[in-house]
């Protein structure tokens, strides 16, 4: 799993995840979500472009970052969701709280 | 019998592609379980007379994927003696079988579950962010499956239909 995030000018913080989000790689990326969000960045956006697997661990680590962001006055949202990623977000109903974004733009607006 | 619906699984049709994976059942393995499924699903191409669609191979997957997330976790919990996983893929012409062994610990399937929003009444800050790995194997299969024999050897099949069976 490669994560890197980019601040925008404006704050949001966009978080670029690549490779499966699972057992193995959740407790970075919920580290990572977290340290953001401490930074001063509960404004986040997280690209799931280039993930191809995710399991229920990686669902808890957006779960966590979506508190976390809260917590804080933010928001976490999921821009350019793989159909893998939208069907276990569909088995679990998370996805009325984790809304898929089309695109990062999509995601960016309004926030 | 945790979930079925109505088709019988007493009449075995013929058995199509069968593979066999045993890994050591460490996190850091778990890859190989993606591997095996990419090779099975490419066998399947070869052998049935028409693609799966793309959202059965993904539940399926995933499924497979959260029983073996299980067994690493709870079958051989961090500290414990490492053991083997056995996945068997199978696929038969009306369905798609995994089946799991093991010899770690017992494990107490919890009862079904419904999903974390409705339990917890919509609010984000009680979502749960661990244990929601049976409740979505149990969303995207047929029927699932659990039992340990006389042994000690724990035993998970799970199934999936090529299609919904027709309404009676």
């Amino acid at each position: 799993m490669d994560a890197h995030v980019d601040v925008r000018p404006d704050g949001v913080a966009i978080l670029h995840l690549r490779g499966r989000l699972d057992l193995v790689t959740a407790p970075r990326v919920k580290e990572l979500l977290a340290k953001t969000v401490a930074e001063g960045h509960p404004r986040l956006v997280v690209d799931l472009a280039e993930v191809s697997f995710i399991d229920s661990s990686g669902l808890g680590a957006l779960i966590s970052g979506l508190k976390a962001a809260r917590v804080a006055g933010g928001d976490l949202r999921l821009a350019r969701v793989g159909e893998q990623g939208r069907v276990v977000l569909g088995l679990t109903t998370l996805d009325r709280v984790l809304r898929p974004y089309a695109t990062v733009e999509e995601a960016l607006a309004g926030y | 019998m945790l979930r079925s619906r109505r088709r019988s699984l007493a009449t075995r049709p013929p058995l199509l592609a069968e593979s066999t994976l045993v890994i050591v059942a460490v996190p850091e393995r778990l890859a190989a379980v993606h591997e095996a499924l990419e090779r099975f699903w490419a066998t399947l191409d070869r052998v049935l007379p028409s693609r799966l669609q793309e959202a059965m191979r993904l539940q399926f997957a995933t499924a497979v994927i959260e029983i073996a997330n299980n067994i690493v976790q709870h079958a051989y919990p961090p500290g414990s003696a490492p053991g083997l996983l056995q996945l068997q893929l199978r696929c038969y012409a009306d369905r798609v079988e995994a089946r799991f062994t093991d010899r770690g610990g017992a494990y107490a399937l919890p009862p079904a579950l419904p999903s974390p929003l409705e339990s917890e009444g919509g609010g984000i800050m009680e979502l749960p962010e661990a244990g929601m790995g049976l409740l979505i194997a149990r969303a995207a299969l047929d029927r699932l499956d659990y039992q340990r024999d006389q042994r000690g050897t724990n035993r998970w099949r799970l199934v999936k239909w090529f299609a919904e069976p027709a309404e009676h």
